[in-house]
């Protein structure tokens, strides 16, 4: 419950990082190509049809479910079940915390996911309505549903603590690690395994996509399509993959000698609530997210080492968001470092802001910021100060790490040095 | 301390649309299941549904484009939403919507639109998706935060939004978010509780072939028999349930009228089985102990208990060992009851569902029966008052509720100006 049921606050650190994405593996791979500003977008892969209505895709490749779950899991759970696994080894791995080891009791899971086991339910529908009712498998209702991630990790591991499953669009992964920083604060679990995933690049789903104005259907060059600030640019590239932040009661954090990324100081959440199909076009609400974040986090916007944008690529959507910086900086706002770091990734929807959290607590450690690529001319109607194609050395103390989803959702989380650590 | 009290309901359930329509069928014990007609059941081993009837959208203000655009469970949510905030007796124009949020528990989303344009579309896979005639603005027929934030839109709601996902936990769980946010003191009010629509073809068959789902096809309205010997499986049902969550001062300073106040509630998982459930009942009974604990009431205190109660014999059983776990001596004395017997399962918003049988409960200080209790199940020797209602002073009550993946939640409410 809430924290004045439970006694104290607790602070929350950050203490281990697991990354799936289409730019690798692993947190290795992925920094070192973040700091190099490769491009994890191309071509649909072979495996779809060539006449697909989107021509231009995030995908995880090299991927092998094998190497984290046993074939038997692998047949009966999604492909975003097989990058929770995968993430979810590493992070626990990176944090240094034995499963068999921990409080299994005190350790939760929170994701965020859109479509579920999408090609699951797909695949199933051509058996049920092409074959018949029985040749429906008998995973697929466990495959599907959101919540199999933290089910099926759940069981593995045997932690019981407390869980969910949240769902806002592209905000969704940073609205999962905020309830996240929320639950440990208030002491409903001293660890949460927190993230997003969404594997929905499915033939049948891309056509889906398609329907919506936003994304990105095809760009001149594929490794440059996610443009986001820039004046020629195409939407949001949609990807798969996401990441997990492993959140945890900062005081059992340091009484275990845990390395500590820093800690997560502040969330908010707001609505737009003007229309489904479109943001605020003033950004209002979008600043007052961050405006609350930064004050629940004890942070002056002066101090912001960096700006971890959403970065939509629509001129709409970017210009939207450089009111919505300049509603909560104030004079700041056109100096304080914004980026996009999902000009390299693609929008993976429900794992998208679980990466740029991610990547934020790499960026504290590493004193580094990361680069939005493919700026060649700023959208002069963008009046922010981007880390263009190059990253930045900067020592940084606190990073607002920023989402928008689709229906009018924005969401900030507020990354801030702990002492001592890191 | 602030305190959060429930002050709105709306309810659409398969056995009435309304909360008057629903509790009063859900007292007399009146089943909403019937055979689905609506598509093609022959080949699947269970053929019944507890399915909404009579549903008219714009009977709450969405308008055709709407309609035509928005996922049932999206118009469901809309609609109960609509009713709660006209319970509510809330002006929302005199109310600061910067600290109003939306919390909706969903199981799967859009099912029926992603089903019904496949089938239409690839006629029924023959043909592919890719290149087929795909309604305008598809994209957000299938968004699956279309609920939560169509509420939003619809009240001017700016504070937090968001759709909770924890299978048939979903509901409950998305009142749990709305609580905190109120707790803390980041909104005043919020309007949160559960919605699902998924009886289509895949939606009933991924539980056929699970074994899951009641085949007492020639008798629907007997199907769901929660703790009768004979029960065979849920049934599946859909609707939404809404509640207006408020902080106490702020609902006592419109003079709103309160049903009840969210004393304390918990969440938790099996780590178990994916569908089983553990014989032991130990992680639920974790969840009502400390349900119970926070809501600082003691297992006598506990007058009512609406069980999660599926109708089929591994959760039936699963309950009862964690009840007797959870309240010791006093499990026997304690009245329960499931609503799935009169609206099935009702998935992601059956929780929801079983908030408003609560309020109601309090409201009217009577018991709603669990029907079809013909033939008890040794296993299952709790007082389940069956068939008939019951007159009972009830100023505590709890409900349970446990979704696929392992995820168990207990809530427990009361008046608010108890003793």
């Amino acid at each position: 419950m809430s924290s004045s049921e439970n006694g104290a606050e607790r602070r929350v650190a950050i203490t281990g990082i697991g990354l799936v994405t289409p730019l690798g593996v692993g947190q290795e791979d992925n920094w070192s190509k973040v700091l190099a500003g490769e491009s994890g977008l191309g071509r649909p892969s072979e495996a779809h049809d060539p006449n697909l209505p989107i021509q231009v895709v995030g995908e995880v490749t090299d991927f092998e479910p094998l190497d984290y779950i046993t074939k038997r899991l692998i047949v009966r759970s999604d492909r975003n079940t097989h990058f929770a696994f995968a993430a979810c080894q590493q992070a626990l791995a990176d944090a240094g915390i034995d499963p068999e080891q921990v409080d299994k009791t005190q350790v939760g899971l929170i994701f965020a996911s859109n479509y579920g086991g999408l090609s699951t339910f797909l695949e199933n529908m051509e058996r049920l309505h092409q074959k018949g009712p029985s040749f429906v498998s008998a995973y697929m209702a466990t495959s599907w549903i959101p919540c199999a991630p933290i089910g099926q990790l759940s069981i593995l591991y045997g932690f019981t603590g407390y869980s969910k499953t949240l769902i806002n669009d592209s905000a969704g992964g940073v609205d999962a690690i905020g309830a996240a920083y929320s639950a440990v604060r208030r002491g409903d679990s001293d660890v949460i395994i927190s993230g997003g995933f969404e594997a929905a690049l499915a033939d049948a789903a891309i056509v889906c996509l398609a329907t919506f104005a936003d994304i990105c259907r095809e760009a001149p060059e594929p490794a440059s399509a996610f443009r986001p600030f820039d004046s020629e640019r195409y939407g949001v590239v949609i990807a798969e993959g996401g990441a997990i932040v492993m959140l945890e009661d900062l005081e059992r954090a340091r009484a275990r000698g845990a390395t500590i990324y820093g800690e997560i100081a502040g969330f908010a959440q707001t609505s737009d609530a003007v229309d489904l199909r479109r943001f605020e076009e003033d950004g209002v609400q979008y600043g007052r997210a961050m405006r609350l974040a930064l004050d629940q986090a004890g942070v002056d916007p002066a101090e912001v080492g960096y700006v971890s944008a959403d970065g939509r690529a629509t001129a709409a959507g970017d210009q939207a968001e450089a009111r919505a910086i300049h509603h909560a900086f104030g004079d700041r706002g056109a100096s304080v470092p914004v980026t996009a770091p999902k000009s390299m990734f693609g929008n993976t929807l429900a794992g998208a802001g679980a990466i740029d959290t991610a990547l934020a607590a790499l960026a504290m450690r590493h004193g580094k910021i990361p680069p939005t690529i493919n700026v060649e001319q700023q959208d002069p109607e963008v009046n922010l100060r981007i880390v263009a194609n190059e990253p930045e050395d900067a020592e940084l103390n606190s990073v607002l790490v920023l989402a928008r989803g689709t229906g009018g959702v924005n969401s900030a989380l507020v990354l801030k040095r702990v002492d001592g650590d890191g | 301390m602030r305190r959060v009290v429930i002050t709105g309901l709306g309810v659409v359930a398969p056995n009435g649309i309304g909360k008057e329509p629903f509790w009063d069928a859900t007292v007399k014990g009146v089943s909403g299941a019937a055979k689905i007609t609506k598509f093609d059941v022959s080949q699947m081993n269970s053929q019944i549904a507890c399915e909404v009837k009579g549903f008219d959208p714009s009977a709450f203000g969405i308008d055709d484009d709407d309609a035509e655009l928005l996922d049932r469970h999206v118009q469901f949510a809309l609609a109960s939403a609509t009713q709660a905030v006209e319970d509510a007796e809330l002006d929302v124009e005199k109310i600061d919507g910067e600290r109003a949020g939306v919390f909706v528990g969903s199981t799967n989303s859009a099912p029926e639109t992603y089903e019904a344009t496949w089938q239409r579309v690839t006629n029924n896979g023959e043909k592919s998706m890719i290149g087929a005639d795909l309604p305008e603005d598809f994209f957000f027929g299938l968004l699956a935060n279309a609920a939560p934030s169509s509420i939003g839109i619809k009240y001017g709601f700016k504070g937090p939004s968001i759709l909770v996902s924890d299978a048939c936990s979903s509901g409950v769980n998305a009142i749990e978010q709305a609580r905190h946010v109120i707790f803390d003191g980041i909104c005043d009010l919020a309007i949160a509780g559960g919605t699902d629509a998924s009886v289509t073809p895949m939606g009933l068959d991924c539980y056929c072939v699970l074994g899951a789902v009641s085949k007492r096809n020639d008798d629907p309205t007997a199907a769901s028999r929660p703790f009768d010997l004979d029960r065979d499986g849920f049934v599946l049902g859909e609707g939404s349930a809404m509640v207006v969550l408020e902080e106490l001062e702020h609902a006592k300073a419109r003079g709103a009228t309160i049903y009840a106040e969210v004393l304390g509630m918990r969440t938790n998982t099996n780590a178990y089985h994916m569908t089983a459930l553990p014989t032991h009942g130990a992680p639920l009974a974790e969840a009502m102990v400390t349900a119970m604990k926070r809501a600082r009431v003691e297992p006598k205190d506990v007058h009512y208990l609406n069980a999660h109660g599926t109708s089929t014999a591994v959760n039936d059983r699963h309950e009862t060992g964690a009840s007797k776990l959870a309240y010791g001596d006093y499990a026997k004395k304690i009245p329960v009851s499931s609503t799935k017997c009169v609206i099935g399962h009702t998935q992601g918003a059956a929780s929801a569902h079983q908030m408003i049988v609560l309020c109601m409960t309090l409201r009217d200080q009577v018991i709603h029966p669990t029907i079809n209790y013909e033939n008890p199940d040794p296993e299952c020797d709790l007082d389940y008052v069956p068939n008939e209602a019951r007159e009972a002073k009830i100023d505590v009550a709890m409900a349970n509720a446990c979704g696929f993946s392992g995820i168990n939640s207990s809530i427990v409410v009361g008046r608010w100006d108890r003793e």
